[in-house]
């Protein structure tokens, strides 16, 4: 194996380079094989021993189970999969050995009774496939049969060439030109795929409902459901929800109107139309079109609102109203969306019942789409199926939409081309931030052997830019790296001086001069060059970023701090980090101490102290919030008995205090770009006399004159300045009074 | 009862202590046309206290009658912003850079409408009013920008007084425009004298020997870092605590300095990825608890120097600078403190 020792340092996962020729084995030789990958193989990456399986018919898993044929172990296998693999005692091979039995294994995975028993149940489950196509085609002949005759009663009926040229046209319409998805939509819960439990939920809820109705929904019932007027469905796209919630409604009888996102569904919209039809019953109950029957069952009505989570800005209040009208309907309401969790369905919660709708198992799906493959004619192998199953995430409405476009030109489907085209429809995924991280600082991202090129590595950081970096600084100290060329305090040096440099960079791509097109040069300094040092293993948990926290708490404090300046500013002459830095602790000792010390004859004393400063009561907690460290405010608190400190309270609150000014808060009126907000200065220091008060406020309210009516800080009026504040107050009131007449 | 170092604060430009060239210079400026000035010197220095003082022989007693306003100003992006004025009938003292990169509103609107008046008082001892920007240094390049031509346009109107730390970050055109003053920090001796006159005002016990009472002062003298006020508050804080002085008298250090001290031993003893994920921690509580990061990084490198072999010291004088530098240029100070932490420790290790 000389290729061994050239691939290096091994990573865990798939670093490997798949340098190593495949022979070319029998087909199906691994069928009924459960296969474990574990650490790393010297040629083969992870992905391509996946591929290799699962052409072959085999199954990977990433655990190892009871259920497990064979293990393939590699270098640096994780000690907790080693230690499982020895208690199960399964066997184990090496990457040669695998190869070996690829070649060995005959076609169908041979005479083993593992082989015989997948082969069987496939088999069985081919069976059941041809049976339920059978099935279908018969029932829909018969369909046709009736379709056909009761056109034919019609045409005789009507004795009209023209209606009939047009029924005509439409019978064959209804089949030619359908989409696949449509025509193979389930119309029984029958052939209906997966979410069993959400789907028996669903019928039990609308089965329920008139009885539910009756008691007034207050019993929950047996699920829960039972106090609900209204469900919301909820799921990724392409798995049936739309489709159940109208086989629901048609099962139980309902008539449906349905709404989506191409309605408009503002508040006011869904209060007129809505609301009225929630007291309606529905006409096709009655009557119906001319040749047709009568459905009886039908004068019930149910709203199924499809795409809630597509109420966008267009409609406004749409959210509230809907969530409104589920309180109170009358007929049953069946919401969808894709996303319960947004913050804006939160007006759902407890409203609607709901029901989850999960991704399909490959197992769930095959069946329905092998059915509806080999009614088109097409041969496609159940592993191709399932790779193309795979590829999409279980968006089974994908999936038939790739076989339809594929039956176009060919009728035969390899594994290779599946992958194509599984690759080739591959959704876009968004990465989360944590994903981003794990991924980054993965040690097999930046191995020797890695397949991932620069550009791939700095598209990670594009799928989230603001998080990616805060992400990788948060955790780069957590990780083993895998690098040995420096110890890994050098390593962490190095990344901790290329987030340092990035951080300049984001300065200028965020700052005044707004250069965007370094954004990819961030990119490589925030997160990709770090990594590149710290990649490794990691050694505890993935953490998100705390800059946000703190960040935010380091603004909740320098404004308690900026407020404490502003107050004690007509006595202090620095700014606030002077404050902070140097008045802070000695406030701190001087407006603790006493209390401390004397207990509560301390109070006037460090009362005294507050109002020479013009501090309030809450800036006193907050100089004791501003501390850092031993002795900080907050270890001096907890020495002042709780006594003493609710008497300082209320002895605080009792007495009025000196204030240098006050606040702006409730002034609402606003002029231009600018207001003055005339407020009454509460203070002794204020000037002296009427006359002398300063011009600039004069010429505000000469200039806000114009539309006094709506300025109403205005009767708060200018400032003038007695010595005596209540006096002061009325006398404002009343000359802005004399003013205004 | 206030604190000392307000108590005792000096009202006339006759009064000051310390620089008495300075204070003849400012009065002498007082009786002739005044000029826009930009007073810069380390805090502590005594600067506002020299700019009242001025403002006083400017406009007589009326200046010290100040009220505080606060005003709210909508930005372009329509946020409200509230901004507290300190004003007398002469002048008005405003710290444009409270309101974060939305200086330049305040500048923009309020600076112009002051200018745009003019004194109606016939009693009035000068035609303009004065503007003292506070923290001029930090105000954004916008904010300095809109503030060049009203200084000349509203001239007659208008004097402005900046004050900052350092003339660094102010751009030429407004350098140009105003006459530099610069308050040096005082010296340790100039402290002293002043700590001993205050303490005789107050009447501290101290101890009767001379020489004794000497070092009693230039103790505090050199831990509060020339800063006077810094000085007046330890001397304060000492007297508080034992109710009198002397030589043995422990100077408490400032909270925020225990931590940074602190860590800095950690730093220098055990250079490992775990102290740099504790050093994170402690540094992020230093930062959200308003020391400012080049505080935090002149502290620290200044107690890490006590520290360490002294090999390694001048690495760590360059890594200050350099950080020191980053932290200027950047947004976020936590990764320039850790990356300064990560580096100090492999010089040390690498010297060791």
């Amino acid at each position: 194996m000389a290729q061994k020792q050239a691939t290096g340092v091994a990573q865990p996962n798939d670093c490997a380079v798949d340098e190593r020729d495949i022979p070319e084995a029998a087909e199906n030789c691994l069928v009924g094989m459960t296969f474990v990958f574990t650490g790393v193989l010297p040629t083969l990456s992870r992905e391509k021993c996946k591929e290799i399986v699962q052409n072959y018919g085999g199954k990977v898993t990433t655990a190892p189970s009871g259920k497990t044929t064979c293990i393939v172990l590699g270098q640096d296998a994780g000690p907790s999969k080693i230690e499982k693999i020895i208690k199960l005692g399964t066997k184990t091979i090496d990457e040669d050995g695998f190869i070996q039995l690829l070649e060995s294994m005959p076609a169908n995975g041979g005479s083993g009774e593992a082989a015989q028993k997948a082969r069987e149940k496939k088999e069985l489950e081919m069976r059941l496939i041809e049976e339920e196509v059978q099935r279908e085609i018969i029932q829909e002949k018969a369909e046709k049969a009736a379709k056909a005759e009761r056109e034919a009663q019609a045409f005789k009926a009507a004795k009209a060439a023209e209606l009939a040229r047009a029924l005509e046209l439409a019978s064959t319409q209804t089949t030619a030109s359908k989409l696949w998805t449509s025509k193979y939509a389930p119309k029984s819960f029958m052939q209906f795929s997966g979410n069993k439990t959400a789907v028996e939920r669903l019928r039990n809820w609308l089965k329920n409902w008139d009885a539910n109705q009756k008691s007034g929904f207050l019993r929950l019932g047996p699920d829960g459901s039972g106090k609900f007027r209204a469900v919301i469905m909820h799921g990724p796209p392409g798995i049936g929800k739309t489709t159940a919630a109208h086989l629901a409604a048609k099962e139980a009888g309902y008539d449906v109107i349905e709404s989506n996102a191409s309605d408009t569904r503002s508040k006011g919209l869904l209060a007129d139309k809505v609301s009225g039809i929630l007291a309606n019953t529905s006409i096709s109950g009655f009557f119906a079109s001319e040749g047709k029957a009568v459905d009886k069952t039908k004068k019930k009505i149910c709203v199924i609102m499809d795409e809630v989570d597509g109420m966008s800005s267009g409609d406004r209040g749409g959210v509230g109203q809907m969530a409104a009208l589920c309180k109170t309907t009358n007929v049953p309401i069946i919401l969808i969306c894709n996303e319960r969790r947004l913050p804006k369905m939160k007006p759902f919660d407890n409203v609607a019942f709901d029901i989850t709708f999960r991704r399909l198992d490959v197992n769930q799906a095959r069946a329905r789409m092998m059915t509806i493959a080999i009614k088109e004619g097409i041969k496609i192998p159940p592993n191709v199926l399932d790779n193309l199953i795979m590829a999409t995430g279980s968006d089974l409405r994908q999936v038939i939409n790739m076989l339809s476009t594929f039956a176009r030109t060919e009728k035969n489907m390899d594994f290779d081309q599946s992958k194509d085209m599984g690759k080739a429809w591959e959704k876009n995924v968004i990465l989360k931030p944590f994903d981003i991280a794990s991924k980054l600082l993965a040690g097999s991202t930046f191995s020797a052997s890695s397949r991932m090129t620069l550009n791939d590595k700095i598209e990670l950081y594009f799928h989230d830019h603001a998080f990616a970096p805060l992400m990788i600084q948060e955790n780069y100290l957590s990780t083993a790296p895998a690098r040995r060329d420096m110890c890994h305090l050098s390593l962490v040096e190095h990344a901790a001086d290329s987030l340092s440099e990035s951080d300049l960079v984001d300065r200028m791509i965020h700052g005044s001069e707004q250069r965007w097109s370094l954004m990819p040069f961030h990119a490589v300094m925030s997160a990709v060059r770090p990594s590149s040092f710290v990649a490794g293993g990691m050694t505890g948990r993935m953490n998100f970023n705390a800059w946000l926290g703190q960040n935010s708490k380091a603004g909740k404090l320098m404004r308690l701090l900026q407020e404490l300046q502003s107050h004690a500013r007509l006595k202090i002459s620095g700014d606030r980090h002077e404050v902070r830095l140097n008045y802070l602790p000695t406030w701190t000792s001087r407006l603790t101490q006493p209390l401390i010390e004397d207990g509560q004859e301390g109070i006037a004393n460090v009362v005294e102290i507050m109002d020479e400063y013009f501090l309030t009561r809450e800036d006193w907690d907050s100089i004791m919030e501003l501390g850092v460290g031993p002795t900080s405010g907050e270890v001096a608190i907890k020495a002042i008995s709780s006594t003493v400190k609710s008497a300082f309270t209320r002895k605080y609150n009792a007495a009025s205090h000196p204030v240098p000014f006050m606040k702006s808060a409730t002034t609402g009126a606003f002029s231009g770009g600018k207001l003055a907000s005339k407020d009454v200065p509460d203070l002794d220091d204020v000037i002296e006399d009427d006359v002398d008060t300063p011009n600039d406020d004069e010429k505000d309210i000469i200039d806000d004159e114009d539309d006094i009516t709506k300025d109403k800080y205005i009767k708060m009026g200018k400032k003038p300045a007695t010595k005596k504040a209540p006096a002061k107050k009325k006398s404002t009131v009343s000359k802005a009074k004399a003013k205004k007449q | 009862m206030s604190l000392w170092v307000d108590k005792h604060r000096p009202r006339y430009l006759e009064n000051v202590d310390y620089h008495i060239e300075l204070s003849q210079r400012l009065k002498s400026l007082t009786t002739s046309d005044f000029p826009h000035i930009l007073v810069y010197g380390p805090s502590g220095a005594g600067k506002k206290t020299r700019v009242v003082a001025t403002l006083k022989e400017l406009f007589g007693p009326a200046v010290e009658k100040i009220k505080i306003d606060s005003r709210v100003f909508t930005t372009p992006s329509n946020k409200k912003l509230e901004f507290t004025i300190v004003s007398s009938i002469y002048h008005m003292e405003i710290t444009p850079s409270d309101m974060g990169s939305f200086d330049r509103v305040v500048i923009q609107d309020l600076l112009k409408e002051v200018a745009q008046t003019q004194q109606v008082d016939l009693q009035a001892k000068q035609k303009f009013k004065v503007v003292v920007i506070n923290e001029a240094d930090s105000l954004t390049r916008d904010a300095q920008a809109a503030l060049r031509r009203t200084m000349e346009k509203y001239s007659p109107n208008l004097r402005l007084i900046l004050l900052a730390n350092t003339t660094s970050n102010i751009i030429a055109p407004i350098k140009s425009r105003t006459l530099l003053i610069r308050v040096a920090a005082p010296t340790n001796d100039e402290i002293s004298t002043v700590l001993a006159a205050v303490s005789k005002r107050e009447r501290v016990p101290l101890p009767s020997n001379e020489a004794d009472y000497q070092t009693v002062f230039n103790n505090i003298a050199f831990a509060s870092n020339r800063n006077l006020r810094k000085a007046l508050l330890i001397l304060e804080a000492m007297y508080a605590q034992n109710g009198s002085l002397n030589t043995s008298t422990p100077i408490p250090p400032p909270d925020w300095e225990i931590v940074i001290t602190k860590l800095a031993a950690d730093i220098a003893s055990d250079r490992s990825v775990r102290r740099i994920v504790q050093a994170r921690a402690i540094l992020y509580e230093l930062i959200s608890h308003c020391i400012p990061p080049n505080i935090i990084l002149k502290t620290l490198s200044f107690s890490l120097l006590t520290n360490v072999q002294p090999l390694v010291k001048p690495d760590i004088i360059d890594l200050a600078a350099t950080y020191d530098h980053r932290l200027r240029l950047g947004s976020k100070s936590i990764y320039h403190l850790e990356a300064f932490v990560a580096k100090v420790m492999t010089a040390i290790e690498k010297k060791s």
